[in-house]
């Protein structure tokens, strides 16, 4: 069985690369946190690697707005060899500020297109949200990443800009149609709700959509914070052991294998 | 000099404004019906307006949820709102003027141009001067490291 192998995406202000370095280790890949000017300059080449990961953190201090200046510099920079990363099938993650980069450099939610159709803008309550939520998950999305979920999961997020917002009715139908919506908010029971059940005001709830592929996924929920059931509040994931997050990155490693 | 000021979709929520509103309430200062919330970059040297279009399109506004306008003036027009803006005092470093000047490189722009940013706020309603002095220095600015400057809606 192949060894998957991954690059963690660094750079001024991520703070979450070692964790979801772990969280991919401990899942089975061979992860590896390379900076962004690595790529740039050509010291380290991106199609070497079978996953790319946006992680969470800060990029840039949030400057000018969440992944804003991230998303400029990829798509300034690294244009073609993304392009060619994504359309070969290899598998993308944009966790949180790496959601935000995704979908503000156009990579989500059509890397055909690779132009800025979705956002993620502050959130409706004006606060920096940091808690567990519950997601609903879609059973008809062919989601590589999100294979053997159940229909209701928890996950932890923390952002200040995650409310969910299309450029228009017609973007959110196509997304509808084509079941590029992995997740929404819910309550413990499944069903939909605002504030504090939808975190956000995401428009319908969405936490986390894909690529009509099923190769590029981005979520405002943090997966690498739940690897093991001790790292949530409730102690309960599966198998008395685990949570959520590990699954997600074993269908990465396990697709790849 | 370039003013470039960005503003949230009128169809959607100003959570930012919304924050502030509330804040303004909280302290029991009466009069004010709503808060815009306008992040300004100033851009200052040899600079076309083509290349601030370009600036604004491509780096400062979010495609989806904001618009930008222009002005060649950092005169603030106040004829709707009382208008607050919030600036750095100098020696004070503005990180994000920083981190705005370090992404316009790709831009091939000459070195010296100068970037400055503010925050500027458009409150709504009826305010004297003194209780918009009053939000400024208690809500809106740090006076250790910050200065501001309020427009008073033309009646």
């Amino acid at each position: 069985m192949k060894k998957a192998k991954a690059l963690i995406l660094t750079t001024a202000g991520i703070n979450c690369d070692f964790e979801t370095q772990a969280a991919l280790n401990i899942c089975g890949a061979r992860s590896e946190r390379v900076h962004l000017h690595e790529l740039i300059s050509k010291k380290n080449k991106l199609q070497n690697y079978d996953i790319l990961v946006f992680p969470g953190g800060f990029s840039y201090g949030d400057d000018i707005a969440s992944g804003k200046i991230l998303a400029y510099q990829i798509k300034d920079k690294l244009k073609d060899e993304i392009l060619k990363f994504a359309q070969s099938k290899k598998l993308i993650i944009g966790i949180c500020n790496g959601f935000q980069a995704l979908v503000k450099m156009g990579l989500l939610p059509d890397e055909k297109t690779f132009k800025q159709s979705v956002t993620l803008y502050y959130n409706d309550s004006g606060k920096f949200e940091c808690r567990w939520v519950y997601l609903k998950t879609n059973p008809q999305n062919n989601c590589i990443w999100t294979k053997n979920l159940p229909e209701i999961i928890c996950l932890p997020i923390a952002h200040g800009e995650g409310k969910f917002i299309t450029k228009d009715e017609k973007i959110l139908k196509n997304l509808k149609k084509n079941n590029q919506v992995v997740f929404k908010y819910c309550d413990a029971k499944g069903d939909f709700g605002k504030y504090p059940i939808c975190p956000n005001g995401s428009q319908e709830n969405i936490a986390a959509i894909s690529n009509s592929g099923g190769n590029i996924f981005g979520l405002m929920p943090h997966p690498e914070r739940f690897i093991f059931a001790l790292q949530s509040v409730t102690k309960k994931g599966f198998d008395d052991q685990f949570g959520w997050g590990k699954i997600i990155f074993e269908n990465a490693v396990n697709y790849i294998g | 000099m370039f003013n470039v000021e960005i503003s949230t979709n009128p169809d959607l929520e100003d959570a930012r404004g919304k924050a502030v509103l509330a804040d303004i309430k909280m302290m029991q200062i009466k009069g004010v019906k709503d808060v815009h919330f306008c992040p300004v970059y100033f851009f200052s040297g040899n600079l076309t307006f083509e290349q601030i279009q370009t600036i604004s399109q491509r780096l400062l506004t979010d495609a989806v949820s904001e618009n930008y306008s222009i002005a060649k003036t950092d005169k603030i027009c106040a004829d709707k709102f009382n208008v607050i803006e919030v600036y750095y005092k100098k020696g004070v470093t503005d990180a994000l003027a920083l981190s705005v000047k370090k992404a316009i490189k790709s831009f091939d722009l000459d070195d010296k141009i100068i970037v400055n940013t503010a925050k500027r706020y458009y409150l709504d309603g009826q305010v004297s001067f003194g209780a918009l002095e009053n939000i400024a220095l208690k809500i809106l600015a740090n006076s250790l490291i910050q200065e501001y400057r309020i427009e008073k809606k033309i009646l």
